[in-house]
């Protein structure tokens, strides 16, 4: 069932046309990974989802129903998560979720509901104020104000992007933890976060949906096959030598050798087949996954050319 | 909206920023008493102390207090609470707070109410413990002090108040910066401030009046029908500005 539908979302600041109509969907109890580069247009996108922006163009509908601006009860069914979360200083993280709960217009069992969601972000022993708090805690506080109130969806712009590593892993282990139980619309250009968590990618790229599929999927629909090869030659000296064919469509120094993005049918034949017309000793051949990050450069080439 | 008030009363609360308005109120309306009631007997010591004798100054009247607490309150006081309210009106937006407030569902008119009314809480408080302070004051130092005229004059000056913050609050949601509205409402008051002096033709009926008013109440120097047309105008420009504060903050961008 999609919960939330955005269709030909249109908005330009003066002359720059910042989304150039978006669609996509985002289905029930799913991690909709939206990925994109700086300034591709998730963003914006997510602010007119909030009603933050204005749209010039473009339908919202959430569960069946088309969303107006600033719509109140269309806010009470969704949390927000921002890239760099701002709270009162002055206020703790209870107080500031209490708010939230008040604005949410959560009456009964609000404390409990409250304490609920401190337990869920690990801040229930946290007793000083925002302002003395790290940026993974602000974000995991973000989390849990978004979480009050059974929010059907979340919207999380770029949770993880100012984070140092082991906040990023601690929001990444909160988001695994809300899988099955919420819908949450991700967006981040941190392409392993994305394939960690989502279920489905939707990749933009100045301002249109590129790509929209299935994680799963996403690799296999750009017949993408990855090799690492390792030979007694230095790997940038083979990177030369291989770079010119067209069956390779990327090749990366990697720790145990070089790896090798092909694509069409039988490119490993010819791989090999160039190796073995190469005066080279080959230690490794193994094919290798590819990674959310080989398929999004293979789509932003296609798209480029 | 309540809970709004709540936030709104807790930036006050939680930070010192109560105590500025407060502590301003009570210095403003003591010295203004003890200024009018002692400046001459300094000013006459001194100028002994220089060797001048032969100089006399008019006895002081209670009406030099009334004075100096009204110009002191115009001059210092309403400066004081627009740096206040345009801080109260810009933080949320230059320090982010506005991605957690409006991802909620609140509603842009109940967002500015809130903020307005809680400055005005805010000021109306501390003017009312200065009044207190000064009414007491005068009592103590003069023998005398004109309730009922004063309450009159002190309530022209709170409608000066509230058009001077929703000046502030139109020029906050318009930048979204603390510099740019506060430059703007403090050129809103100057020139406000320098059409008091004409107060003939159209100038009886702009609110720029509030400014003579209160002294003309508290000197019995005036009727109802001056009184009136400024503070009506005063108030029913507040209103407007506050709706067109609303319309300016729906059509720009709330992050």
């Amino acid at each position: 069932m999609t919960l939330l539908r955005i269709e030909n979302l249109k908005k330009a600041f003066g002359d720059i046309h910042a989304l150039r109509g978006v669609s996509l969907s985002v289905e029930k109890n799913e991690i909709y990974g939206f990925i994109g580069r700086n300034g591709a247009g998730k963003t914006t996108t997510l602010n007119i989802l909030m009603s933050f922006l204005r749209k010039d163009a473009g339908r919202i509908i959430f569960a069946g129903e088309e969303i107006g601006f600033l719509d109140v009860a269309y806010k009470k069914k969704i949390g927000f998560v921002p890239d760099v979360p701002a709270f009162p200083p002055y206020l703790t993280g209870r107080e500031i979720l209490t708010f939230a709960a008040d604005f949410l217009g959560i009456h009964e069992n609000k404390r409990e509901k409250v304490e609920e969601a401190l337990a869920f972000s690990g801040l229930k022993d946290v007793r000083q104020k925002v302002g003395t708090y790290s940026r993974g805690m602000r974000q995991r506080l973000s989390i849990a104000q978004a979480l009050l109130g059974d929010s059907q969806l979340l919207v999380m712009d770029e949770p993880t992007s100012a984070l140092d590593p082991v906040g990023r892993r601690e929001v990444l282990d909160l988001i695994k933890r809300l899988k099955e139980e919420r819908t949450i619309l991700y967006s981040t250009h941190i392409l392993s976060d994305a394939e960690s968590v989502a279920d489905r990618i939707g990749l933009i790229d100045k301002g249109k949906i590129l790509l929209e599929s299935p994680m799963a999927e996403i690799k296999k629909t750009k017949d993408l096959t990855a090799y690492i090869v390792q030979t007694d030659l230095p790997v940038e000296e083979l990177a030369e030598k291989l770079e010119t064919e067209p069956f390779i469509k990327e090749t990366k120094a990697e720790e145990d050798g070089l790896l090798c993005l092909l694509s069409g049918e039988g490119a490993e034949k010819r791989l090999l087949s160039r190796l073995s017309g190469l005066d080279l000793t080959v230690y490794k051949f193994v094919e290798k996954t590819p990674s959310l990050e080989d398929a999004f450069v293979e789509v932003l080439h296609e798209n480029a050319r | 909206m309540k809970t709004l008030v709540k936030y709104d009363l807790y930036y006050f609360l939680k930070t010192p920023k109560w105590v500025i308005p407060l502590a301003l109120a009570v210095f403003l309306s003591a010295l203004s008493v003890l200024s009018a009631r002692y400046m001459n007997t300094l000013l006459e010591y001194v100028l002994r102390s220089e060797g001048i004798e032969d100089v006399t100054l008019p006895p002081v009247t209670v009406m030099e207090a009334y004075r100096q607490y009204f110009t002191n309150h115009f001059q210092l006081f309403l400066l004081v609470a627009l740096f206040l309210g345009v801080h109260l009106f810009t933080h949320d937006f230059s320090r982010h707070h506005t991605t957690f407030l409006f991802a909620k569902p609140l509603r842009t008119p109940h967002y500015l109410l809130s903020k307005s009314l809680v400055l005005m809480l805010a000021l109306f408080v501390s003017l009312v413990v200065g009044f207190v302070v000064f009414a007491c004051y005068t009592h103590f130092l003069f023998g005398e002090f004109a309730l009922l005229p004063f309450i009159g004059a002190f309530f022209v000056f709170i409608t000066a108040v509230i058009l001077y913050v929703q000046v502030a609050q139109l020029f906050s949601v318009l930048f979204k910066q603390f510099l740019a509205p506060l430059l703007l409402t403090l050129v809103v008051f100057f020139l406000f401030s320098s059409f008091a002096m004409f107060d003939a033709g159209i100038f009886a009926f702009l609110p720029s009046q509030l400014f003579n008013i209160p002294l003309a109440i508290i000197e019995g120097d005036t009727a109802l029908g001056e009184v009136l047309p400024p503070v009506v105008i005063a108030l029913v420009l507040s209103i407007i500005l506050f709706f067109a504060s609303n319309e300016i903050l729906k059509r720009r961008p709330l992050v």
